[in-house]
């Protein structure tokens, strides 16, 4: 048995999902979390469901709407499960009207209902159930009421099997009628309807009978009948309404008292700096920084001993210092960052399931749409502060072709959290205490570079109209620990299992590179080895960046395109073949870094934030935007913005230190 | 080379074969939006039927 799971956005859908079938699917208290294909078994029953996007209708006006209408048209679906937020009800009818006319039985599951009962709306179940002829469950996804008896009700299959209950006037029932008599469709009420409405995606369905009897109808109407059936429709929702619903009115609402101070004209900007500002701080400031000594005594200790076990049963040096210097000095330079990582996910996972990132987007919108971008290129921006992959194929959900390709391009801005480690490094050991002012200065960066950029492209590249952008504000909701642990949870495992696969073989495959020479000659200077040779090649490039002829920083920078967080792994391989000249870091303690100074490294952090991203956030970008050239174009854009960008710090922080 | 150097270098080529097979082995889960909910898709993105 296969049932879809439909409903609008942020109405509790993927927390639905989770809680059936066990599973653990991003949930966010913001609209359009589902975006990939999510299926799953219900629990202990074999009862397949399958999460669609959020959506408002069955009308093509955005792409989830097109992939959700798509699927229930063409698909075999047994039952669709229809997911309303029980305090906006009247609003999530409209698609809940349009599902019925498929023709397939609907079970609705009245979320939030411990909500609306907060607020003081009434809904009476039994008269909505006889209004729409379906079976509905009053439940409680977020607190689990309600749910078991919402599976059995499915598992038995004991649901109203839909008689379709007029909604229409008379005439317009009769042309459906009519129009029933002549097609042959799985779902003939829901095509005939779309035919009314002349459907552009079902126009093939289109014969001269069906068209001689729209023709008809359209006479009677004398307006446009995609409309004349909207009105019907909504005339249809406000009896059942008055029907159904009884709610308390004007009630001043917790989400509108913090709407009040969050959305306010003057005050929104600074409290969203102030946060974000706050979050950088925690993880990337002293607080996080204090977490980096504590790892790196115990990978420092780990790394002792393992040195000492290999050469006590008779290792040569060379294989420990494969072990040693390679294996566990590059993953161990990683693992060092976890816990800032997870104070990190912990916040911005908060953030997210609170409501507030809505907000964001919401404010954000006015000034995106300025520069050419919709609010809704913000998601994919928010989904990159954690990795670049997904956020990048969430721009898939935006319409306009201009606005996805551009925010595709920008997406890989935004500091991921790969690129933590490079800016914890940096930051905490050349800007001590004000290490958590210049973590967050480099997201602040990010966003000015993301407006500006996206300004002058659209100047230039990509002309026309910015598309509007629909959102619906969450309810502030208090986050639930669960969910934000299970999600920071699937962020660590993540991180974790990076830093066993590609850091691991990156770490291997440098110190091989730095260990031997061309001639194959093992333990030469480092200077003398391939790696140095290599990194000799490119290191003009950033000569103007560092103020320094550096094969080491040159070979690191470039591996950021394996993965970002191997810019430290490689950085801390090469110091460690390098005489350690001073306590402190060991990185920068060594006299392959040690040229570095706070210009340099403030250069250098912004060269690694805004160039090419790693390899697989290429590969994205080569999926979504569609050609290899378009990827290119990319590639070369974000490389030749973080090189002019990190030019520019380097030499403007010099002059600052020759001025002060 | 020492019989724990041997041990160290089959350990090694171990870990890295088993990292390169897994990574060569994932499938790409990548689909286009024409293909979004289907079971599978085909390579000029049409969703393959059931």
């Amino acid at each position: 048995m296969r049932v879809a799971l439909v409903g609008n956005q942020n109405s509790g859908k993927t927390t639905l999902f989770n809680l059936l079938t066990g599973s653990n699917q991003k949930v966010g208290n913001w609209p359009g979390v589902t975006i990939e294909r999510k299926v799953g078994m219900i629990r202990s029953t074999n009862v397949e469901l399958i999460d669609l996007p959020g959506i408002y209708s069955l009308s093509p006006y955005s792409i989830e709407e097109e992939i959700s209408r798509k699927f229930l048209f063409e698909e075999k679906i047994d039952l669709i499960l229809n997911i309303i937020d029980s305090t906006s009800m009247e609003r999530s009818l409209y698609l809940t009207t349009q599902l019925l006319e498929l023709g397939i039985p609907v079970v609705i599951a009245l979320n939030m209902s411990d909500i609306a009962d907060k607020r003081g709306i009434k809904i009476d179940l039994k008269t909505l159930e006889e209004r729409l002829d379906t079976t509905i469950l009053s439940i409680s996804a977020a607190k689990k009421t309600n749910v078991f008896n919402l599976i059995q009700t499915i598992k038995q299959g004991e649901y109203r099997k839909n008689n379709y209950h007029h909604i229409y006037d008379h005439d317009l029932e009769d042309g459906i009628r009519s129009l029933i008599s002549i097609i042959d469709s799985k779902h003939p009420r829901f095509l005939a309807i779309k035919l009314i409405e002349q459907d552009p995606v079902f126009i093939k369905y289109q014969t001269d009978e069906t068209l001689h009897t729209i023709q008809t109808l359209s006479k009677e109407y004398l307006r446009d009948m995609e409309q004349v059936i909207a009105d019907e429709r909504y005339r249809y929702i406000e009896y059942v309404r008055d029907e159904a619903v009884t709610a308390k009115k004007d009630q001043m609402t917790w989400t509108d008292r913090l709407d009040n101070i969050f959305l306010n004209r003057i005050l929104a900007i600074p409290i969203f700096i102030v946060i974000m500002f706050t979050v950088y701080y925690l993880a990337a400031g002293p607080f996080g920084g204090a977490t980096v000594d504590f790892v790196d005594r115990y990978v420092s200790l780990f790394s002792n001993w393992a040195e000492d076990a290999l050469l006590s049963v008779g290792a040569s040096p060379w294989s420990t210092s494969l072990v040693v210097d390679g294996m566990i000095a590059g993953v161990g330079a990683i693992m060092n960052f976890l816990p800032q990582l997870v104070i990190l996910f912990l916040l911005i996972s908060f953030l997210e399931t609170t409501g507030y990132m809505a907000r964001i987007a919401f404010f954000l919108d006015r000034i995106f749409q300025k520069v050419g971008l919709s609010g809704k290129s913000l998601i994919p921006f928010i989904i990159g502060s954690g990795c670049s992959v997904p956020a990048i194929l969430s721009a898939r959900t935006i319409n306009d072709e201009t606005e996805k390709k551009m925010t595709i391009m920008l997406t890989p801005f935004i500091p991921c959290s790969a690129k933590l480690p490079i800016i914890t490094l940096f930051a905490g050991y050349f800007f001590k205490d004000n290490s958590g002012l210049a973590s967050a200065s480099l997201y602040f960066m990010a966003i000015a570079v993301i407006l500006i950029s996206a300004y002058v492209m659209k100047k230039v590249l990509f002309k026309g109209k910015t598309s509007t952008f629909i959102l619906e504000l969450p309810e502030y909701k208090l986050p639930s620990m669960k969910f934000i642990l299970l999600d920071v949870w699937d962020k660590v495992v993540s991180f974790v299992k990076r830093a066993g696969s590609v850091i691991l073989l990156a770490s291997i495959a440098i110190w091989l590179l730095i260990s031997f020479s061309w001639t194959f000659e093992y333990g030469v200077n480092p200077d003398q080895s391939i790696l140095a040779s290599l990194g000799n090649v490119f290191a003009w490039l950033f000569y103007p960046m560092i103020g320094e002829w550096s094969w080491g920083a040159t070979v690191s920078a470039i591996q950021g395109l394996v993965a970002k967080e191997q810019v430290v792994a490689s950085m801390a391989i090469i110091a460690g073949y390098s005489d350690t000249t001073s306590d402190g870091l060991l990185i920068f303690g060594s006299t392959a870094f040690s040229f570095f100074t706070a210009p340099a490294a403030y250069a250098f952090m912004v060269f690694n934030l805004f160039s090419a991203p790693c390899f697989g956030a290429i590969g994205a970008m080569r999926q979504e935007l569609g050609t290899t050239k378009r990827m290119w174009g990319a590639v070369l854009f974000q490389t030749g913005i973080a090189w002019v960008l990190a030019v520019m710090v380097f030499n403007i922080g010099r002059l600052i230190e020759v001025v002060l | 080379m020492s019989l724990a150097d041997i041990v160290i270098l089959v350990a090694v080529v171990g870990i890295v074969s088993l990292i390169i097979f897994q990574m060569v082995k994932k499938k790409d889960e990548g689909m286009c939006t024409n293909c979004s909910y289907s079971k599978s898709c085909t390579d000029d993105c049409t969703p393959k039927s059931r």
